[in-house]
């Protein structure tokens, strides 16, 4: 599964369930009630089968993303970035694929390049994550469904944390 | 790339059909080990995304185990093998009858699945070998043990790393003594590598 979608309707709570290796990147702009949610399964286009979906990848579908934005709009530099995910879920010899942390290093350096500053993440690990995303990203809790007795998270600006 | 997109009614029953051994001898495998019967559906061939394997497994917030490796050598592929929690609570309680069904699923249990895994995984592997008389490598077996969603996402994310479109070979074993204890295998060869399997299968006319 991989996707993007915008809102401006600030009633609409946004999930993404199953958050495993994928990375989310929740793009909300500063100023209006307007948020973009996408969920990226591989970390760079050009390493892909061309003729693949251009929103499975992180790169691609973040300027995209960003791009629906701005035709709305908000340029990159009045929009914020939330980062989620690139968990590692598979465990064993040699530690397991390391895509997650791919998926996270192309989603940092897509923003990077779009001029788009990254407030808050939750990003590693290795659990799966569930998002909530309320009120146009103003709002956004992350769970991880896996671990019994993880308590929810609340995003709070400019606090960035690594999951256990 | 020129893999297929499309496979022919021909080519399906032909991979269904290898399907069907793979899962045969992992099916024994599986007899042998909990000393009941098991029985096999008829395996399901698909060029696909993975999705209609995560409404099998109960949607993507569906908590499973998953024992994920990778086959390599004369030819390459990925194969993994899914159970669902209450599943994998039953079959591990069979396994280690003294634990109780209740209790939780320990290191213990964990390793208990990856070996299943192993030998399931190994037993269907080594049917394709005989099958084709390829040289065939199977990594060892990674686990997880997550929404359905994060791991099969996971595991899509690989095999598109690796160049691939994906095939799947899927296969439920059941097994009747035990109500609502099965497993889930699914095979991921590569399409590219589909005819040198048909020629092996002695079915150059389907290349």
């Amino acid at each position: 599964m991989a996707t993007w979608m915008t809102s401006d309707a600030v009633a609409e709570t946004l999930r993404i369930v199953g958050l495993g290796s994928c990375v989310a990147v929740v793009l909300r702009a500063v100023r209006k009630p307007l948020v973009g949610v996408g969920h990226f399964m591989l970390p760079a286009r050009s390493q892909g089968v061309p003729e693949d979906d251009r929103d499975k990848f992180v790169d691609s579908g973040i300027v995209a993303m960003a791009e629906a934005l701005g035709a709305r709009g908000v340029p990159p530099a009045a929009l914020e970035a939330l980062v989620a995910g690139g968990a590692r879920m598979f465990r064993g010899f040699g530690g397991g694929p390391a895509i997650g942390i791919r998926n996270v290093a192309a989603a940092r350096e897509t923003l990077d390049l779009l001029g788009i500053a990254v407030v808050a993440g939750d990003v590693g690990g290795v659990s799966s994550r569930n998002l909530l995303v309320a009120h146009c990203g103003q709002a956004v809790s992350v769970a991880y469904p896996g671990q019994t007795g993880h308590p929810v998270v609340a995003w709070r600006d400019a606090a960035e944390t690594t999951s256990p | 790339m020129t893999e297929p997109r499309r496979l022919t009614e021909l080519q399906l029953d032909a991979l269904r059909e290898m399907g069907n051994i793979g899962s045969g001898h992992a099916a024994a495998s599986l007899s042998t080990l909990l000393g009941h019967p098991v029985r096999m559906d008829v395996p399901a061939a698909n060029l696909s995304d993975l999705g209609q394997i995560g409404a099998l497994l109960g949607g993507r917030e569906a908590m499973v185990w998953a024992v994920y490796l990778t086959v390599s050598g004369d030819l390459e592929g990925h194969m993994a093998l899914l159970i669902r929690e209450a599943e994998a609570r039953r079959l591990v309680g069979v396994l280690l009858p003294n634990r109780g069904a209740a209790s939780a699923m320990d290191e213990l249990a964990e390793s208990t699945l990856a070996e299943i895994g192993n030998i399931l995984t190994s037993a269907y592997v080594g049917a394709l070998t005989q099958l084709t008389g390829f040289d065939l490598r199977p990594s060892p077996p990674l686990l997880a043990h997550d929404q359905a969603g994060a791991v099969l996402d996971s595991l899509a994310a690989e095999i598109h790393l690796a160049g691939q479109t994906i095939v799947t070979l899927e296969g439920r074993l059941e097994v009747p003594a035990i109500p609502g204890c099965g497993v889930l295998l699914v095979f991921l060869p590569p399409p590219a590598i589909l005819p040198r399997m048909f020629e092996a299968l002695g079915l150059d006319a389907l290349r």
